[in-house]
């Protein structure tokens, strides 16, 4: 009985072992890119309103072409205080204009971390958006920006 | 009997301010005042002193503040933030607690002029984190907490002077405050120092005028958090009034402003503010 017990565990644990090699989840993160990046334009970011605002910027295509904003590993902003923005701009400045549909600035979304972060783009950035926003939109103020060139 | 009304007057005017004298309230005596205060301001001043237009902050605060004579020249005052509302025009409110401060007072000189020291511990029994959803962006929050987190600690040396038997007195004073840490973040330790001078109109009213100036000293911080107050400084001016009711009860109002008289404001959001209280004291 026990050697039937025995050979019952060892077929079971090599069946899961099997099952586990060739189920393995591969989770794919939809941020990043993939194969490499290549920028097409580069920038640095300046502070604005006494943050710790800095590193640099770029824009540019995965390997299959689709479009991210890449943020360089010594990229830092002020997160204590809330939720930052990010936004393409037309300029420097944070022109809202709801009304027209905010012709001047395109939202990528929330900053939650300093450091080196990545995101994607759902479609390329129109040559005129020559600017990136770090905004802080409940006060209303910028943190700092970046010119892409 | 001045130096009594005095020491009301004091008490009645100090709590918003954190105005400070150079008297101590007598033995067994108590003071307790209960204030409303509200403000909101769209003029942010940034680090680097320059004003921005934001968003508009409000606030609203209930505070209770207590005096006790314990000797007749020790005395321990508290004063505790019981609610504070805080938002932004386009975000929701909240509301919390604030930071609790101890104050140990000892009467050093008394005589024509009185000379106080205080040690007050500030406790952080307030929320330090408080986040604000925005009413727009269902993503964007602020952090608007009614406590800054840290334990720090005031020192206080004060003078008084009374004119009797004119019924007007002065005071100067002049307090070091030694901030910690707030998740590893180091604030700025803060200098505050004030002048104040009070007069009784036709015996019925005591009003009062009064200039402080709050700076930080040290390193410039790394980075702005209007509500830690880290790297703020001020130059603050107030026009306040109290009537008496009777023997125990009064009521008090103010009206506070900023200027960029002797400190450059920063880090900080300006706008006249305005605050009522009720005050009752009583006596052995």
């Amino acid at each position: 009985m026990k050697k039937i017990l025995f050979a019952t565990a060892v077929v079971a644990m090599s069946f899961l072992s099997a099952c586990s090699k060739k189920g393995d989840t591969v989770t794919i993160d939809s941020s990043k890119p993939d194969g490499a990046f290549t920028a097409a334009k580069t920038g640095t970011f300046t502070a604005q309103n006494g943050t710790p605002t800095a590193g640099t910027l770029e824009l540019g295509t995965d390997s299959k072409g689709t479009p991210f904003l890449h943020f360089s590993p010594n990229f830092t902003t002020q997160l204590a205080t809330g939720t930052v923005s990010i936004y393409f701009s037309t300029s420097m400045n944070f022109v809202a204009s709801p009304g027209t549909g905010n012709p001047d600035l395109k939202l990528v979304g929330p900053v939650t971390k300093n450091g080196e972060a990545y995101f994607k783009l759902g479609a390329a950035i129109p040559a005129n958006f020559t600017h990136v926003i770090l905004w802080c939109g409940t006060a209303s103020i910028p943190f700092g920006n970046g010119k892409l060139n | 009997m001045f130096k009594y009304l005095l020491v009301f007057v004091l008490s009645v005017f100090s709590t918003a301010l954190s105005a400070q004298s150079g008297w101590t309230r007598d033995k067994h005596d108590i003071f307790l005042k209960l204030d409303f205060q509200t403000y909101q301001s769209d003029k942010y001043h940034n680090l680097d002193g320059d004003v921005v237009k934001t968003n508009t902050f409000r606030q609203q605060a209930v505070l209770l503040y207590g005096e006790y004579g314990i000797t007749g020249r020790f005395a321990v005052n508290v004063s505790l933030p019981l609610v504070k509302i805080q938002s932004f025009n386009i975000s929701e409110k909240v509301a919390g607690i604030g930071d609790a401060k101890v104050e140990f007072k000892y009467a050093l000189l008394k005589g024509k002029f009185p000379l106080a020291i205080s040690i007050t511990p500030e406790i952080p029994t307030g929320p330090s984190k408080l986040l604000s959803q925005n009413l727009i962006n269902s993503f964007d929050k602020i952090n608007l907490p009614t406590g800054d987190g840290e334990f720090n600690l005031w020192t206080t040396l004060a003078v008084s002077h009374s004119f009797y038997p004119k019924p007007a007195y002065a005071s100067a004073y002049v307090s070091f405050n030694k901030r910690t840490k707030y998740q590893g973040q180091a604030f700025q330790d803060q200098i505050q120092a004030g002048a104040e001078f009070g007069y009784k109109i036709k015996n019925k009213v005591w009003v009062n005028a009064k200039v402080f100036s709050l700076f930080g000293v040290g390193a410039k911080p790394g980075f702005a958090d209007f509500i830690r107050a880290n790297g703020t400084s001020f130059t603050a001016c107030s026009l306040a009034a109290l009537w008496e009711l009777g023997k125990h009860w009064g009521i008090s109002a103010q009206y506070f402003n900023y200027t960029d008289l002797f400190f450059k404001s920063k880090n900080v959001y300006t706008s006249g503010q305005i605050s009522l209280g009720v005050t009752y004291q009583r006596k052995r």
